[in-house]
């Protein structure tokens, strides 16, 4: 493992915080961007396996701390949808911008259908209403719209830090 | 990635058991001060952008929320002749008295608002106060607007206050006007909705004031909720419902007060009375 992974540890951390705290500063029609949600996605697209399941957890666990659900809810989320960016990157050879955000749209769908299922296994609540149509899918558009802003940063960071396993 | 797997499994675990709040309150004193800051750096940002906004939206606003005071001016003359004996809402609407009849936790600095949910589907904040404040949970939480929600976790140091406007929450109210009762519940995408409403004509009109009841034991009565924007009547349906705006602006909360010597009825350990039938 690289040595700055060292110094993104932190990082993370405080990514998860931010979530939190300065995050729902940026809400757009009642929401706001799921940005760990985006970052975990996209890197695992980028990184694989042990990457990806790696910013899940420690982004997760700190969203855990700070969430009013049952505790483990965000972070099986989002390893749920860092496995299944890695079984897409062990499918595709090269994946288009496009498709990257297209690819964000279902994480958030499957993101979120994860927390409600791990919030009613862990303490029996469910959520009631039209979530679907006037959460999950807005969320899931306003994501895909953040990651077309984010993966740039991202790729380049990728290419900065690691070696080339995904072509673009 | 094996010491984070561990991590989250104990966590998990200790959640389950009812001994994760040591271990989080621990943590949460190493976040608090990131939050803080954060919150400030946020907040300044936030009003930057804001001010850039309200300067094409200020005299609009201006203008309800001088139509907005001016109703609830008349309505809290209203509730002091009618409601006089009723201590708890004519302190809570009157904030620039002091409250003997409850006790709020109100030093600004001590339940600021450090954070919320991070994600879309629930509505949670976190505030600065907890168990070395006295703050417990089921606590109610409100501003001089209005109810806020209900303390779900207590730490030693910070709060996870429950927003009426979350899915799973659901209050006790009643039309100000016709005496109707119902139950406030949220909605997706942060909409709260006066449900179980009986039919009739004269049952709900928009401009209600919708205050809470206090049925159930969740919250003190007459806490002002909001107020009814539209109705949605069939009549082939039981109840009807209406569409409430809240008072209070839950995009902006800052500050809260926490009543604290309000005890939320709970009806477990309860028995049938001798000589009744049981379930």
């Amino acid at each position: 493992m690289s040595p700055w992974y060292y110094l993104l540890v932190p990082a993370l951390i405080l990514l998860g915080i931010a979530q939190s705290t300065l995050v729902p500063f940026l809400r757009i029609a009642g929401l706001y961007p799921d940005l760990i949600l985006i970052l975990v996605a996209i890197w695992s697209l980028l990184r694989g396996y042990r990457e990806g399941t790696i910013w899940a957890l420690v982004c997760g666990l700190v969203m855990d701390m700070l969430s009013g659900l049952p505790f483990g809810a965000h972070t099986l989320a989002l390893l749920a949808v860092s496995l299944l960016m890695q079984a897409v990157r062990r499918q595709v050879y090269r994946l288009t911008f496009g498709a990257v955000l297209l690819l964000v749209a279902l994480a958030t769908l499957i993101y979120y259908g994860a927390v409600m299922f791990a919030t009613w296994a862990m303490a029996g609540e469910s959520f009631s209403g039209n979530l679907l149509g006037r959460v999950i899918l807005p969320a899931a558009l306003l994501n895909a719209a953040v990651a077309a802003v984010v993966f740039w940063p991202l790729r380049w960071f990728h290419q900065m830090t690691g070696e080339q396993e995904m072509g673009w | 990635m094996v010491v984070l797997g561990a991590l989250l499994i104990l966590g998990i675990v200790l959640d389950r058991i009812g001994l994760l709040n040591p271990a989080e309150g621990g943590v949460f004193r190493v976040f608090e001060p990131v939050q803080s800051a954060f919150v400030g750096i946020g907040q300044g940002v936030s009003d930057l952008v804001q001010t850039a906004r309200d300067l094409r939206d200020l005299r609009q606003r201006n203008q309800q929320l001088v139509e907005l005071v001016n109703q609830l001016a008349v309505e809290n003359v209203r509730l002091k002749e009618v409601e006089a004996e009723n201590e708890i809402l004519r302190r809570l609407l009157d904030f620039a008295q002091s409250s003997p009849g409850h006790t709020f936790k109100a030093a600004e600095v001590r339940t600021r608002v450090i954070g919320r949910q991070p994600d879309n589907i629930s509505q949670f904040i976190l505030i600065a106060a907890g168990s070395n404040d006295g703050i417990q949970a089921g606590m109610p939480v409100v501003t001089e607007r209005g109810l806020v929600g209900r303390v779900e976790t207590v730490y030693p140091t910070l709060s996870k206050v429950r927003l009426i406007i979350d899915t799973s929450s659901a209050v006790s109210a009643l039309v100000q006007r016709t005496r109707a009762t119902g139950v406030v519940k949220g909605q997706p995408g942060g909409e709260l909705v006066l449900d179980y409403l009986p039919q009739g004509q004269d049952v709900v009109a928009v401009g209600d004031v919708v205050l809470t009841s206090g049925a159930g034991g969740g919250f003190p009565r007459q806490l002002v909720i909001g107020q009814v924007i539209e109705i949605r009547q069939k009549d082939y349906e039981m109840f009807q419902q209406a569409v409430l705006r809240p008072t209070v602006d839950f995009d902006r909360l800052e500050v809260v007060l926490i009543i604290t010597n309000f005890v939320p009825l709970s009806l477990e350990g309860l028995e049938p009375a001798p000589g009744t039938a049981g379930p």
